[in-house]
């Protein structure tokens, strides 16, 4: 634990981060050295590491075709598997058509769904803790989640689009878009937009949205719709289809993608407002342009999962403590840590109560939760040494 | 307290007809393809579906009282509630594939063609939606009750089972169903004569606030064919948690203790004990509603959620409370 603690104390990127959470003044205060991230220590070699958090994820994923609702032996889903990969008969297909159904028609994109959404949660909650320099932020506390469950809801009620299959997958994103105008909108003052205001407003849209989509299925007469909302503020992979997958991979590639191209950016911004401006970074349209993309990002995942706490506020606080927070590094290592905490957790919720599901949500909000709290405490007291 | 065993000789009767008529009369040629407009979703019949699977125990009940279990694959979400008795020998013949909701894993399993459901949340995101299920070779149906936006009363109860009836092509099997229970609800109806309503405060727990069952469900009609008027039946939802003031002051003669097989999303082992029993003692135990006639009186009926939800066993409930509400007229 020594060891720990003396790399986190030699990290200026997460003493800053506790600096922000003890102080509010701290985005005026802070002034510390530009970050060195080739020198940082961390607990394995980057490469070594990758490899492992890559096999750790391909085995939960495994997991996740092998158990469900309906027990389909081992060397069966192996079979449908390796069959459905290669595109021939390598196994003989000596089982019911149906094993072929569940695994590839539900279990395969439930898999892939959890894995993409974990993922692009976890990489968007990483960039928010930067540009807000708060490690208490995750995508939901922009506001953008409850938006989602908010556009659902009300597209729901009174029926407002159609267009088929994708009527609440669109509503959910329209409701994200406007929730993030307006958070920007609040939290924008004089052409600029602080930590502190962008925080502030979204933890009061998300209030105020709550309240309005409880108000929503409380007073509406359709009963179906109590049911329905359920799935978005709880979350859930049960919906996955593969006509629904290509919105969502393709948000995790464009966005993960921009992420990486601004990686040196982030890193400037942990630096600090001063230090990054004197660096020549236009941290306030840069701050903007990133909350635009996580928003966006979170806006997607919400709209095909529902609400998904935690992931993206406890995964990057994970991958730091293993890969270090140059987020050249930070960010591939989060995006497949955040998968295996998604795809681990729909694992535990399928399986845990079997038959019933769990909403996913719960799970990582139980595991999360407590993993959190055991990190501000640590947190608190290397913080009470150091200072 | 009264808790009245269910009175089943004339349900009995009728299905006994029904059975007969069935066998005398094979089904008439149907044309088919058959279109079903049914909550917003068309779907569209070229035969009768041969592995159909039940979401809940009103569609269960409803499509074994067609005598429909030959075209069955599987029921579910039965949890603990015990079927009727006019429908267990059917139901014994048909695999029960969950005591909650069926899953669509159990579902493919079960090689399901048709998905039936009898309440809204038979078909949702966080289970499977009724696209979704299509899109795996399954069509579906939802009771109309689970979309209603207004009053629910028999004759739409009737609808739904002339609904399924033309599904399946067993309309004549369906328009005899609607007969029987017509003629229940008549019988009902002529034995009350001219007896006063009573009012009745229809109960789905909740201490610190009670949950009411209000005006747009078809429970809050069958009090009424009993004899009662629900005295929430001004409110246009269907559940809602209402406060013990308003039920106080609306001073109910008896109280419907309704109650379903699951707490929390999961069956409970013994629902006429830990849920309806339950609410009985909470409704004792409550200060505010000490001098209402109901309580001071012991007059409490369960009424669990295999005759409450609409179904056929919803006539079932209808004699039990008539015979509660109303002894007078039946004589006791």
């Amino acid at each position: 634990m020594m060891h720990h603690r003396s790399d986190l104390a030699a990290s200026p990127n997460q003493t800053r981060l506790l600096g922000v959470l003890r102080s509010s003044q701290a985005e005026h205060a802070s002034v510390a050295a530009v970050p060195a991230p080739q020198g940082r220590r961390s607990l394995l070699s980057y490469g070594l590491a990758m490899v492992v958090l890559t096999l750790l994820l391909l085995v939960l994923m495994l997991a996740g075709l092998m158990l469900g609702s309906v027990p389909v032996p081992a060397p069966t889903a192996l079979g449908v598997i390796i069959n459905a990969m290669t595109g021939s008969e390598i196994v003989p297909a000596t089982w019911r058509g149906v094993y072929d159904t569940i695994i590839i028609e539900t279990r395969v994109p439930r898999v892939i769904l959890a894995a993409v959404v974990g993922a692009t949660l976890a990489a968007a909650g990483m960039t928010i803790q930067a540009i807000v320099r708060n490690p208490l932020a995750g995508p939901s506390i922009l506001g953008v989640s409850s938006g989602a469950a908010t556009g659902a809801v009300i597209v729901m009620r009174w029926g407002l689009i159609s267009l088929g299959a994708f009527t609440l997958y669109f509503s959910a994103f329209a409701g994200a878009l406007a929730t993030l105008v307006i958070v920007f909108w609040v939290a924008r003052s004089g052409g600029q937009m602080t930590p502190t205001r962008l925080v502030l407003a979204g933890i009061a849209m998300s209030s105020v949205l709550s309240a309005l989509t409880s108000l929503l299925v409380l007073t509406s007469p359709d009963p179906q719709l109590a049911a329905r909302v359920l799935f978005w503020t709880l979350g859930g992979f049960g919906s996955a289809q593969w006509k629904l997958l290509p919105l969502p991979i393709a948000a995790l590639v464009i966005g993960l993608g921009l992420m990486l191209v601004q990686a040196r950016r982030l890193n400037l911004l942990m630096a600090g407002d001063e230090t990054a401006a004197a660096l020549g970074l236009n941290i306030h349209r840069f701050r903007q342009a990133m909350f635009v993309l996580t928003a966006a990002l979170t806006g997607v995942m919400v709209a095909v999962s529902g609400v998904i706490g935690f992931v993206g506020l406890i995964v990057p606080h994970i991958v730091r403590f293993l890969v270090g927070a140059d987020h050249r590094r930070a960010l591939p290592a989060v995006a497949l840590v955040g998968a295996s905490f998604t795809v681990g957790a729909d694992l535990v919720a399928r399986t845990l109560i079997s038959p019933l599901e769990l909403p996913v949500g719960i799970v990582t909000a139980l595991v999360g939760g407590p993993f959190f709290i055991w990190l501000l405490r640590r947190d608190a007291k290397s913080g009470e040494r150091s200072s | 307290m009264i808790v009245h065993s269910l009175s089943r000789s004339i349900r009995l009767a009728g299905f006994l007809a029904l059975g007969a008529l069935a066998l005398a009369a094979p089904a008439l040629a149907q044309t088919y393809p058959v279109t079903d407009d049914n909550c917003g979703v068309t779907t569209i019949y070229d035969a009768p579906p041969q592995r159909a699977v039940t979401l809940s125990n009103n569609a269960t009940e409803l499509m074994l009282a067609l005598g429909l279990e030959q075209q069955m694959a599987g029921t579910s979400y039965m949890a603990n509630l015990t079927i009727s008795p006019a429908y267990a020998e059917a139901y014994a013949k048909v695999p029960i594939l969950s005591p909650l909701v069926a899953t669509t894993e159990q579902l493919i399993d079960a090689e399901a063609d048709f998905v039936y459901a009898g309440y809204p949340d038979g078909f949702s995101e966080s289970r499977h939606t009724r696209d979704q299920l299509h899109d795996l070779g399954m069509q579906t149906r939802l009771n109309v009750e689970g979309c209603n936006l207004g009053a629910f009363g028999f004759p739409q109860l009737f609808d739904e089972i002339r609904s399924v009836a033309a599904i399946f092509g067993v309309a004549e099997r369906g328009e005899a169903l609607i007969g029987d229970l017509s003629a229940r609800l008549d019988a009902v109806k002529a034995a009350l004569g001219d007896a006063a309503a009573i009012p009745v405060f229809i109960y789905n727990g909740g201490d610190t606030a009670p949950n009411a069952v209000l005006g747009n469900t078809l429970l809050s009609q069958a009090v009424a064919a009993a004899g009662g008027e629900n005295i929430f039946a001004d409110v246009a939802n269907r559940y809602g948690a209402v406060s013990w003031e308003q039920v106080a002051e609306r001073e109910p003669q008896y109280i419907v203790v309704f109650y379903s097989g699951t707490a929390g999303g999961q069956a409970v082992a013994d629902p006429d004990k830990e849920l309806g029993q339950a609410r009985v003692d909470i409704l004792k135990a409550t200060p505010a509603i000490a001098n209402v006639p109901a309580v001071l009186n012991d007059r409490f009926i369960l009424v669990n959620s295999v005759q409450g939800q609409p179904g056929p066993s919803t006539l079932d409930a209808v004699e039990a409370m008539a015979r509660a509400f109303h002894p007078q007229a039946f004589g006791q």
